[in-house]
């Protein structure tokens, strides 16, 4: 694989990373954590226990209620985000000869929010989607694991076959709880399967978002004559005349795109559709910031 | 089926053009590598088909809308072939006597059939028989059967051979077609007597095949009966005078039968030598017979081996003439007929006393209309007496013509001569012009002349200014006949041109019936008949004929015994067959016959089917151009429509 093109990342804007979810974590962050500490943001009062730290008691509310409350504040939490690249044969794949394919796009996007999480000292990981799990890598938010994350980004092939649900299953398995999960495939999957997959890292409290990236031919169908079409992962071959079948085709890739959608929206999850015409950075870029509106 | 603008199929060229575009389009078959074909299955292996499918009847709209209108502009129509496939037959059959020549009927009507069974379904033929006059029994067309039929009917006639006139009428003819083979089959014995007078120089139209027969086989023996007259010996005898002309062999002997009626009344042998051979023969004429019938054994031609005698009283010959005022024309033309065997006329002064009957009057000096002669002159005419009149502009002419319904006025004299038009030539003053051309008759020039008119007055010419020159007054069967100029060198120069001589002699043997003391009218001639209207009736001939009405003149197609029965006059007449028609010797040069054929280049006559004026309005009735421009728009229509489902 060719390496990544860090200048593209240089040009990430200041944007902040933040999950749907509350974060659980021993590590201090940027992201609000569902236990209550001493962090300097008032979270709320609630009646004084026997056993609790008196100097938490707010002693000026005894004196106004004479009654004993104690103070709670919000708990900042460090993210874990782990990125998952579809390392699919389809993925590999571009229209336009000499343009970044659908794998690079993919990898240099999830490098993107792994820079992302790193400048806002979130921990970030990820893992490799073929037949299975075929890499993975824990998260950190130390500069050293981001070199690590992005040699590790560059080294492995694609693969031949993929099974992206029953990578995400494996993933599932060792993934700890309230992460974010980002996923750049074409989800060219069963969609069943990526569904209930998506609803177990769901129940596990993950936040997901789905990157579907898809080539512009992809998207478009738009070619012109007829010849033998090439699956690019099972090597099956038709013969089709393209402008005839164009119509078809759109109708029912479209209807598959809604489908993911309602899929990552019914796990409450994000999805953007990223065509590799597109400036890969900017792209997410735009759609970061208003996920950030948002939540 | 045939196309009115040919040139318009040419524009199906462009059929090629979406045809090439087409197998154009299926040529690219490169590899495209794509993510997945989740979404190109069945379905979409389906709109392939269904496409391809649309592509193909896409083409086969356009090719047709092409088609289709290409053939409405080319204006197509059903009912004959391609003229440059086509092929036209004319068959000049010569049927005059001569082909009654033992065989030759047969072999010419034999290879006639030939000629026209080479000819396929559309292609055109006619059928012109050429005597006695050129007539199209079958004009040209596409019903070869009716001129089967036709062929298989004719007969040979007993009229004499002329070539020339039915040659260029044929000629003419296929000349008018476009088809592409054009074919004049000339189905005659080329008997030199046939071709005498026809320009062999003159060559028959481009293209024009000329077949023909060739030289028919000489006869074995040939011999005709070429005169016949009757001398008075006493009361009770005549002696019939015989003319046989031997052809074959040099010398013959044959048997000569004399008949009355079925009944012989004298049988000879004679001894016959090349030539004419003149054989006096004395007979008993019944009493009871109107005519007789020699009759040699039969030989190769049997149609001239008989010949009629009529019994009828010899009238006068004689033709009485004032005295002129200078040169006498008349009688010179007149005495110009001693050279004609049995048709002389004889001038004569008009007598001092009642002028005969029998004799017609040819009067051209005032001083025939005063004092005595006016007398004479009204008393033969009111007893019948034909009468010729010269106008000359003198009073006492002029009033006599006006009492009797002519007006005669002088026309202003002008510094061009003028001619005569609108010639009947169908009145027996013409019958020497009869089958000819009138050129001689309209060539004559005429300085002084006068207008004639009257209610009862019958025009026979017309001045160039349409009044009438030469006329008729015919009552009562009697004739006076006016020529509206005098026989003057001064007022005309007819006198001295060469069809002078036979208008006179017609004119005065139709004045007169001279004729009736002929025996020897031809098959062919116009015989004058001496009451306007009546019945013609054959007593002895060689075929039955049926009776029929006729008016002033009749030309017989047979030989025999006529006799014309009119309202108050009753005559016999014989007729026989031409004598020049029993020479069956052939065109001694079959050579220019051949090259009677055109080298022509042809630039004259193109090769390329011509617009024709039948076609049209063939074409116009079948309209069939009007319903492939309907199918054309209709495909392309479809097609407009098809295309914009297809994907290109």
């Amino acid at each position: 694989m060719p390496p990544l093109d860090l200048q593209l990342l240089a040009d990430l804007p200041s944007l902040a990373l933040r999950s749907r979810c509350l974060v659980d974590s021993f590590l201090s962050g940027r992201h609000r954590s569902p236990q209550k500490g001493s962090s300097v943001e008032f979270a709320e009062y609630r009646d004084y226990q026997p056993g609790d730290d008196l100097r938490r008691v707010d002693w000026r509310l005894f004196g106004r209620s004479d009654r004993l409350h104690v103070k709670q504040y919000e708990d900042e939490a460090q993210l874990r985000v782990f990125t998952v690249l579809d390392a699919s044969a389809s993925m590999d794949y571009t229209s336009r000869p000499g343009a970044m394919n659908k794998l690079e796009f993919a990898r240099l996007a999830l490098a993107g929010v792994a820079t992302l999480a790193q400048r806002q000292g979130d921990a970030f990981g990820f893992g490799v989607a073929g037949a299975e799990l075929v890499d993975f890598l824990r998260a950190r938010s130390s500069a050293a694991h981001w070199q690590t994350y992005i040699g590790r980004m560059e080294n492995f092939a694609p693969q031949r076959q993929t099974a992206l649900a029953r990578s995400l299953e494996a993933l599932a398995e060792i993934l700890p709880p309230r992460s974010m999960v980002v996923i750049a495939s074409d989800f060219y999957e069963e969609l069943t399967a990526l569904e209930a997959v998506l609803s177990r890292l769901h129940y596990d409290g993950h936040d997901l978002i789905g990157l579907q990236v898809v080539d512009p031919l992809e998207a478009d169908f738009d070619w012109d004559h007829a010849g033998f079409w090439v699956d690019a992962e099972n090597g099956m071959r038709l013969q089709l005349d393209a402008p005839a079948v164009r119509q078809g085709y759109l109708e029912r890739f479209n209807h598959f795109c809604l489908q993911l959608e309602e899929i990552f929206r019914a796990v409450s999850g994000d999805f953007i559709q990223l065509r590799t015409d597109q400036p890969p950075v900017a792209a997410l870029a735009s759609f970061l910031a208003k996920r950030g509106q948002r939540l | 089926m045939n196309w009115l603008f040919p040139g318009f199929l040419a524009g199906a060229a462009l059929i090629g053009l979406p045809v090439i575009l087409h197998l154009l389009r299926r040529q690219p078959r490169e590899l495209v590598r794509f993510p997945s074909l989740r979404f190109l299955g069945e379905s979409a292996l389906r709109d392939t088909r269904q496409n391809r499918l649309l592509r193909w009847l896409t083409l086969l709209l356009r090719c047709l809308a092409i088609a289709l209108l290409c053939a409405a502009f080319a204006r197509p129509f059903w009912g004959a072939s391609p003229a440059s496939d086509r092929r036209a037959l004319v068959i000049a059959l010569d049927n005059s006597m001569s082909q009654q020549t033992r065989g030759r009927w047969d072999d010419t009507q034999r290879w006639s059939l030939s000629q026209l069974n080479e000819l396929k379904p559309g292609d055109e033929a006619a059928l012109l028989v050429m005597e006695p006059e050129p007539l199209w029994v079958v004009p040209m067309s596409d019903d070869l059967t009716r001129v089967r039929t036709a062929l298989a009917a004719a007969k040979p006639g007993y009229d004499k051979t002329r070539y020339a006139q039915p040659l260029r009428l044929a000629a003419d003819a296929l000349a008018k077609t476009d088809a592409g083979t054009k074919i004049l089959a000339w189905a005659a014995d080329e008997q030199r007597a046939g071709w005498r007078g026809t320009d062999l120089a003159q060559k028959l139209p481009p293209w024009v095949s000329f077949r023909f027969i060739g030289a028919s086989p000489a006869p074995q023996r040939q011999a005709a009966i070429i005169g016949l007259r009757t001398s008075a010996q006493d009361q009770d005898k005549e002696t019939l005078e015989v003319t046989i002309r031997q052809f074959q062999p040099a010398s013959d002997k044959r048997e000569l039968t004399v008949y009355a009626g079925e009944n012989p009344i004298a049988k000879v042998t004679v001894s016959l030598q090349a030539g004419d051979n003149k054989l006096n023969i004395a007979c008993v004429w019944p009493t009871e017979a109107v005519g007789l019938r020699a009759t040699l054994d039969p030989d190769d031609l049997p149609a001239d081996d008989s010949a009629w005698i009529a019994a009828t009283t010899v009238a006068t010959n004689t033709v009485l003439l004032d005295a002129p005022l200078e040169t006498d024309y008349i009688a010179h033309a007149l005495r110009s007929t001693r050279k004609l065997t049995g048709t002389e006329f004889e001038p004569a002064p008009l007598p001092d006393h009642a002028w005969p009957l029998g004799s017609p009057v040819v009067l051209r000096s005032p001083t025939s209309f005063a004092s005595a002669a006016l007398e004479r002159l009204n008393q033969f005419c009111d007893a019948g007496g034909a009468v010729f009149v010269f106008a000359d502009g003198s009073a006492a002419q002029t009033d006599w013509l006006e009492q009797r319904g002519v007006r005669v006025t002088e026309r202003q004299a002008e510094n061009d001569a003028w001619h005569l038009r609108d010639w009947d030539p169908e009145h027996p003053v013409l019958a020497a012009f009869a089958g000819q051309s009138l050129l001689p008759l309209l060539e004559v020039e005429f300085h002084r002349g006068f207008n004639l008119a009257g209610d009862t007055l019958a025009t026979i010419a017309n001045w160039p200014d349409g009044r009438v020159a030469l006329g008729e007054i015919e009552s009562g069967g009697r004739r006076l006949l006016i020529a509206g100029f005098p026989p003057e060198r001064a007022a005309t120069d007819w006198m001295t041109r060469p069809s002078f001589v036979p208008f006179v002699h017609c004119a005065v043997r139709w004045l007169g019936s001279l004729k009736d003391a002929r025996d020897d009218w031809r098959v062919g001639d116009n015989i004058p008949l001496p009451d306007n209207e009546g019945i013609w009736r054959a007593l002895d001939s060689p075929a039955p004929q049926k009776e029929v009405a006729v008016n002033g003149s009749v030309r017989p197609a047979m030989p025999g015994l006529y006799q014309f029965t009119g309202r108050s006059v009753k005559k016999v007449f014989a007729v026989n067959t031409p004598v020049e028609e029993s020479d069956l010797t052939p065109w001694p040069n079959p050579d220019q016959l051949t090259a009677l054929e055109s080298s022509a280049a042809p630039a004259a006559i193109s090769r390329i089917p011509s617009f024709r004026s039948e076609w049209v309005v063939i074409e116009n009735r079948q309209r069939m151009w009007w319903w492939l421009l309907v199918g054309g728009g209709c495909m392309l229509l479809a097609e407009i429509l098809l295309a914009n489902r297809v994907k290109l």
